[in-house]
């Protein structure tokens, strides 16, 4: 099944190839006057073709809708059948890059991945990228804002949801993918109200833990922010697991009406297990299996192992959640009383005043040595207190203050910065987020900048966390800020932490590219529609493809940032010949058109006119096929600039001789009288001593032969 | 240096004086129908101002030519102050010496007249030929290679630059 991004490729390839020359592969005028009014009909009608699909796009099918993502009907054109089209949101980054790993996984319970790639979306007037799923899921079995209870019996919960589901964990483990999208309002009776199939939901399309509420993340990651939950673990899906198998079997929503934070406070106040069961009562095995997998510690969570273990009948018994450290005496933030620290380290954001107050007051400091009796608490507190004020307590204290006490108080928490709540790995999706919803990036800059997340890896002690990959992420993205050029900055840093990202240019804000190849068939398909004049690399695309394909661009950044109009446009001309040859692309004539007519400043940079005049034949005959590598090779010759050059010295000092001379001469001619009236009497002088030499020799043969002339 | 120089050339003047004396004191008769016949030469010593003297020499030239045949009937036929008086006295020996100075003059006229206009026509022609040259190098390597404006480390006009600065926005912008 060839059902990969390439597929999109492929086809945008096919439509190139269809209206290229058969053989030299340019766009002709007429073709490509087709093609365009092929996307115009598109962006006129409702039904959009995507890889033998047909979605309707008017056609929405609601009660499908994977948390934001909307799904619409979806035919196939061969043998018709119905099929779910997930269109993606532009803040969303869709998981495109696990895409075969999931499609690797052949299973009746997972719903089935059937296309995927980038269309173009009329109702957006824009590419997205869309997943095509069969649509054998039949209904949801809770839909969100139901009460998140089913009451299920344990033995329907065993047979077809406990033993299918755990197959497919396993098929996770054994392909290291990770869902993140397991809950009960992504579960479908599989078409039977009989549930004899149950089917887990779409996960690709949005960023893993995105669409799930706080009840199915673990403690850590349920106090990120959505967006910036990352990856996930194993063990958060197993975990949320652990609470669909509650939800399912439970009769009440213990957590019903409470808002994400009330629901996270309750979960660290009085367990996962107890929050989410609530007062349902669970006995025999199943107690042990949901104890297990909502164990809050990580390290003794359930693994699926241990549930297969537990499927074959051996029991295990899940360790207790260690000691919480409640205070006997409350401390009093925000006239609200606190018992337990974690709780405490929550609120710090909300009033970062009081926070300041209680430490510089030292009341913090006496509840914790007092009350909490956790000393070593509170010497990291003041680790971080003189972390946070740097060189003094100077613009942004406050904040600081928050984000490292936060870290120092509880250390599994994500990073407390600015009210967003960052797990590291997140950090990428939520700058994605927020640079394709132009929020404000000060933040993420402040982020790198202020190496908050190497303090928050240097205050872990969970040895699961890869500390070395992200202390050169983020020790990269620091570098990247403090360099202004294109190529680097806040937009290196969104491709590196988010390989999943497409390019955010404004330039191809319509167009959804993952890759260079995705970007030059942009490129063609804009100068076609007459917007191709200017340069084509900005900022976002000069980072975009130092992150995808370094070796298109590298090189050439310095010329990018040049101030020199010349330099940017050669420079442009050759990163895309770059990437057409390394790439094996067919020619782009529209592309190269535009980029011919904005060389002159580039042939200017030859002093011979005509060199210039050669150059300017050779590229537009270049260009009118589309070969951007053979106009790039025209241009990058030092040795003819170097000829070019010398011989302009040359005619410098030919010039100049000729002004030299052309100045004597006009001040003889001034004197019109005495010009060359030397030379005249010099020759008058010759003539006349001739003639009179020869009239003397004459005379004296007279003489001599005795003859005389008079 | 140059006061040696120029006692030494005073030296050598003096001799090639003495030696003239002494020559025109030998060959007194010719030498007082010489002075009688050569001067127009004199004259025109005083007249020429150019550099070379080259109207001198012209004169010159033609004057001893035209007195060349009484010298040679002096000499051939009694080399005396008598008939060196004679010769002098004779208005048509003196017509003929001056007249052939008088050659020299108008040689000197005519030639510096048809050489010097045809050197002005020929200046004239190569001026036009430059600006013809100088044109075509401006056509070629544009107004920088006159020189006349300030230019980068590679040649090209400084203002080019700076104008080179502001470059149109990008496709989709």
């Amino acid at each position: 099944m060839s059902d990969t991004v390439e597929d999109t490729e492929k086809v945008k390839k096919e439509n190139v190839k269809v209206a290229t020359s058969s053989e030299k592969g340019a766009l002709t005028d007429e073709k490509k006057e087709g093609a365009v009014s092929d996307k115009k009909q598109n962006s006129t009608s409702p039904v959009v073709n995507f890889a033998g699909f047909d979605i309707d796009s008017k056609n929405h099918l609601a009660d499908l809708d994977s948390g934001d993502i909307k799904a619409y009907k979806a035919i196939a054109r061969r043998g018709g059948g119905n099929y779910i089209a997930y269109v993606s949101e532009p803040g969303l980054m869709p998981r495109h890059n696990k895409t075969e790993v999931y499609q690797s996984i052949i299973n009746p319970n997972l719903a089935k991945l059937e296309k995927h790639g980038a269309v173009y979306w009329p109702p957006a007037k824009q590419e997205r990228y869309v997943f095509i799923y069969e649509d054998n899921l039949g209904k949801k079995l809770l839909k969100p804002g139901e009460e998140q209870a089913l009451g299920f019996k344990n033995d329907v919960v065993m047979d077809r949801i406990l033993k299918p589901f755990s197959g497919i964990l396993q098929d996770f483990r054994d392909r290291d993918f990770i869902h993140g999208n397991i809950r009960a309002t992504n579960l479908y009776n599989g078409g039977s109200s009989k549930l004899t199939r149950m089917v887990l939901g779409d996960c690709l399309t949005a960023p893993s833990g995105y669409a799930q509420s706080a009840v199915y993340e673990p403690i850590e990651r349920a106090m990120a922010d959505p967006i910036a939950r990352g990856p996930g673990t194993r063990e958060s899906d197993m975990y949320a697991f652990g609470v669909l198998l509650a939800v399912l079997l439970r009769s009440t929503d213990p957590l019903a009406k409470l808002s994400e934070s009330d629901i996270i406070k309750r979960k660290i106040d009085v367990g996962s297990y107890v929050a989410v069961t609530g007062k349902d009562r669970f006995t025999g095995p199943i107690l042990e299996l949901l104890r297990g997998l909502l164990h809050d510690d990580v390290s003794q969570r359930w693994t699926i192992d241990e549930t297969l273990a537990w499927l074959d009948g051996r029991r295990l018994s899940p360790k207790q959640v260690g000691r919480k450290l409640v205070a006997p005496r409350p401390i009093v933030f925000s006239n609200k009383k606190y018992f337990q620290i974690n709780l405490l380290a929550m609120d710090f954001e909300k009033n970062p005043q009081e926070l300041k107050r209680l430490i510089e007051d030292g009341e913090m400091k006496n509840w914790i040595n007092r009350a909490i009796e956790q000393p070593e608490i509170y010497a990291r507190i003041e680790d971080s207190v003189s972390l946070a004020k740097g060189n003094g307590q100077t613009a942004g204290y406050e904040e600081r203050l928050v984000t490292y006490v936060s870290m120092a108080v509880d250390n599994m928490a994500p990073i407390r910065f600015s009210n967003a709540h960052f797990i590291p790995d997140g950090v990428g999706s939520a700058l994605a987020e927020a640079v394709a919803l132009k929020k404000d990036l000060n933040i993420y800059a402040e982020l790198f900048m202020q190496n908050i997340v190497i303090s928050w890896v240097k205050a872990q002690t969970n040895p699961n966390i890869d500390i070395g990959a992200i202390i050169s992420k983020f020790d990269n993205c620091r570098n990247f800020v403090r360099q202004k050029n294109a190529g680097f900055g806040l937009e290196r840093c969104l491709y590196l932490l988010n390989p999943e990202a497409r390019c955010m240019s404004d330039k191809v804000k319509n167009y959804y590219v993952l890759s260079p190849e995705d970007l030059m068939y942009a490129f063609e398909d804009l100068t076609g529609e007459g917007k191709g004049s200017g340069l084509f690399i900005d900022r976002h695309i000069a980072a975009f493809l130092s992150v995808k394909d370094g070796k298109n661009i590298d090189q050439s950044l310095p010329e990018i940032n040049a101030i020199e109009h010349y330099k940017k446009v050669q420079a442009n001309l050759v990163v895309l010949a770059n990437i057409q040859r390394r790439s094996q692309l067919p020619y782009f004539p529209g592309i190269a058109k535009a980029l011919a007519s904005q060389l002159g400043v580039v042939y200017k940079r030859y002093h011979d006119r005509t060199i210039r005049d050669k150059l300017k034949k050779n590229i537009d005959k270049f260009a009118q096929e589309g070969d951007l590598i053979k106009m790039a090779a025209v241009l990058e010759n030092p040795e003819v600039q170097q000829k070019d050059f010398l011989a302009f010295k040359r005619a410098m000092k030919e010039y100049a001789d000729f002004k030299a001379e052309s100045q004597r001469l006009e001040a003889g001619l001034l004197n019109k009288e005495k010009f060359g009236l030397a030379t005249g009497q010099e020759i008058a002088a010759v003539i006349s001593s001739v003639l009179a030499g020869l009239v003397i020799l004459l005379v004296a043969f007279v003489y001599v032969s005795e003859g005389s002339v008079f | 240096m140059a006061k040696k120089i120029k006692n030494k050339k005073s030296w050598q003047g003096q001799i090639i004086l003495i030696f003239s004396v002494l020559t025109g004191a030998v060959f007194l008769p010719s030498t007082v129908m010489l002075m009688i016949g050569m001067l127009p030469t004199p004259f025109a010593v005083l007249v020429d101002r150019t550099k070379g003297k080259n109207k001198v020499i012209t004169v010159g030239a033609m004057n001893l030519a035209g007195c060349s045949p009484f010298l040679f009937e002096l000499w051939m036929q009694d080399h005396s102050f008598h008939k060196s008086m004679e010769i002098i006295t004779d208005p048509f020996a003196i017509v003929v010496m001056w007249s052939a100075a008088a050659v020299g003059y108008v040689v000197n006229w005519a030639m510096t007249g048809i050489v010097s206009a045809s050197l002005y026509q020929r200046g004239q022609s190569r001026l036009k030929s430059i600006q013809k040259s100088q044109k075509e190098l401006v056509e070629r390597w544009g107004p920088e290679v006159s020189g006349n404006m300030p230019l980068d480390p590679d040649g090209f006009p400084v203002q080019h630059d700076i104008m080179a600065k502001h470059g149109p926005s990008g496709p989709g912008s």
